[in-house]
């Protein structure tokens, strides 16, 4: 068999965007597995140690929160997966931390390894949690909550000098996104696909929403840009639930509704059970983003 | 002159080491500036000596130079905002990326900005993490115009870059008493539509009632007189704080002045405009009311109107690169 071509995807997302249990799952899905049914296989691991990526696997097998590993705080993990064609596909995940990105907003600066990655790109997979996003509540929004709930704001309240850390999660990914097809980056890529994170927590609520609406309703700035903007992006947009429910949180042993979805979690047969991944299909195969971004 | 060389003040806007006055015209010993070291100003510049990696675009206001690259790569409209200090200039400009990250303004989509940190800073004090009691916006501390950039279409139109000029409301009051100021003033020579806004707080005020109009007609005047207007720009009268209006004991005899003001505009001015259009807008009501960016679809809609021909020497909407920059640069063409 022999390498016809190679592809490059670049894994991007703010802090706590779900990248790390992606990788644990992923790492799972194409290494530990060896899931026959998976679009694309594993072929390399380069530059990291095994142990990393095992470690991040046990707990996520063992349904209990990541933790800041030596993996999560900076560590670039560089795999080679291929296609059914025996094509070679670089999935890099420059910084599992996501501060590097968060830097992009707030300092205004890319680290030189993370550009070089995306200066060869051919396609992004954006992390957003789709939990836990920021959005802009105005002053008198807050107050009237605040009213609302019989507390009201105290008049002597001191008030806060403004941080970039404070934006909205859409205005820092439009920003990141904007900032890739600047001059001192020009990534290449055209494909985007954004995977909306902890799924579950979205579809608790509302079942038959689909990936792109819940994206249009929650982010609209990203959603109009995406849309419209002059970048050239060509969007897909997912859903996944890589963990399948509540894991086990270090130190907390009381919360019932927690320890039912762990016992939930660990009762299934397979662990790759646990991967839903909404296409908007519902699917299973964690590398189906991947290899639409190279194919 | 020892004393004087000793004062200070954080506000690097202000001038009170060399005349000895308050740029807020606050007493000093009211002045919440007034004593303190020079404060670098919050902009990503002053992090740049750590830097260590690949320096990205500042997102910060845009300058003469960088408004006019934006404007040379397609349609584009620019648009003066003209107010004494503190009537809700930066606001108004604010309001229209705060509703953007809500959804879409009427018709009008989102594409892109390139001063998105600098509309971020802007809106801060009307976010609920600024724990601030009522909505505010940090008053405009410029040395010269700068500009905030929003890129914007109708679904399936093409794309128009919006350039809005913020500068020192004082600037503006300035012209005011001294007509020779306006010559620094590119973005109004420039402007497709200038934007003269009307502080609604101080017109539902009893005291300062009967000022409010005289000094925006004053403005209006000096810029006239002072040669600034050129190729009859449209024209956007705006009413802002219409909540506070709205919440005041005789809203009405407020409307009623300012329709006062838009007929006395008219009257003495409506020569030197292609087009005058009056606007009610709350850009950031203190309450639920009003929503937030009440009117601001309705004068966006007219910002993005093509300006009509001009009677005489038309400015040309797109022409060289060297014009677009020459003209906001105020360097003869």
């Amino acid at each position: 068999m022999t390498e016809t071509s190679e592809g490059s995807v670049v894994i991007c997302g703010l802090p706590a965007s779900g990248k790390t249990t992606f990788l644990a799952a992923l790492w799972y899905v194409v290494f530990d597995k060896r899931d026959p049914n998976a679009l694309l296989k594993f072929d390399s691991l380069i530059g990291l140690d095994h142990s990393h990526l095992n470690e991040i696997m046990r707990r996520w097998l063992q349904a209990k929160e990541q933790i800041h590993t030596e993996v999560a705080s900076g560590k670039m993990v560089l795999m080679n997966l291929k296609d059914g064609d025996d094509h070679k596909i670089r999935v890099t995940f420059p910084d599992l931390s996501g501060e590097s990105f968060q830097e992009m907003w707030e300092a205004r600066e890319c680290d030189p390894k993370l550009a070089e990655l995306l200066r060869e790109c051919d396609g992004i997979l954006l992390f957003v949690h789709a939990d836990k996003i920021k959005r802009p509540i105005g002053v008198a929004e807050t107050t009237q909550q605040a009213t609302g709930l019989g507390g009201g704001v105290p008049a002597t309240a001191s008030p806060k000098e403004w941080h970039p850390k404070d934006a909205p999660t859409a205005v820092q990914l439009v920003e990141m996104l904007q900032m890739l097809r600047c001059d001192a980056l020009q990534a290449p890529a055209r494909r985007l696909a954004v995977v909306l994170s902890a799924w579950d927590k979205v579809e608790e609520d509302e079942p038959n929403i689909r990936p792109d609406q819940y994206l249009a309703r929650e982010l609209p700035l990203l959603d109009q840009y995406l849309r419209h903007g002059v970048d050239g992006w060509d969007v897909r947009v997912y859903g996944l639930s890589a963990q399948g429910g509540d894991f086990e949180r270090d130190g907390v042993t009381d919360d019932e509704a927690r320890n039912d979805s762990v016992a939930e979690i660990r009762a299934l047969d397979d662990a790759s059970e646990r991967i839903h991944l909404m296409t908007p299909e519902l699917s299973n195969d964690l590398t189906e983003p991947i290899a639409w971004l190279t194919e | 002159m020892a004393e004087i060389a000793e004062i200070q003040c954080a506000n690097p806007a202000c001038k009170v080491r060399q005349d000895g006055k308050c740029v807020e015209g606050l007493e000093k010993d009211k002045c919440a500036h007034y004593g303190k070291p020079l404060a670098a100003p919050a902009s990503p510049s002053a992090a740049e000596a750590d830097r260590h990696g690949i320096v990205l675009p500042s997102g910060d206001l845009l300058d003469q130079e960088e408004a006019s690259q934006v404007l040379r790569r397609g349609v584009s409209r620019v648009i003066a905002v003209v107010a004494p200090k503190e009537a809700g200039k930066t606001t108004l400009i604010a309001s229209v990326f705060e509703l953007f990250l809500r959804g879409p303004i009427g018709p009008f989509q989102f594409c892109g900005s390139r001063t998105m940190y600098a509309f971020e800073r802007a809106c801060h004090p009307s976010r609920g993490v600024s724990r601030n009691v009522r909505p505010k916006t940090e008053r405009t501390l410029l040395t010269t115009v700068k500009f905030y950039h929003a890129a914007l279409c109708r679904a399936g139109g093409p794309v128009l870059d919006l350039v809005v000029a913020d500068r020192n409301g004082e600037d503006y009051g300035t012209a005011a008493d001294d007509a020779s100021a306006v010559e620094e003033f590119v973005e109004i020579s420039r402007a497709d539509t200038i934007t003269f806004l009307i502080d609604g707080r101080q017109l539902a005020d009893p005291v300062t009632r009967s000022t409010v109009g005289s000094e925006m007609l004053a403005i209006v005047q000096a810029l006239v007189d002072g040669g600034a207007i050129e190729g009859r720009p449209r024209v956007a009268l705006v009413l802002t704080k219409l909540d506070d209006i709205e919440r005041s004991d005789d809203s009405e005899r407020a409307k009623r002045d300012f329709v006062k003001i838009d007929a006395k505009l008219r009257e003495l001015h409506a020569d030197a405009f292609g087009e005058i259009r009056s606007f009610e807008v709350a850009a950031c009501p203190s309450d639920m009311s009003l929503p937030l960016g009440h009117g601001v679809a309705d004068l966006l809609a007219y910002w993005e109107e093509t300006a009509p021909q001009a009677v005489s020497q038309p400015a040309p909407h797109v022409s060289s690169p060297t014009r677009f920059m020459h003209r906001l640069q105020g360097t003869p063409e």
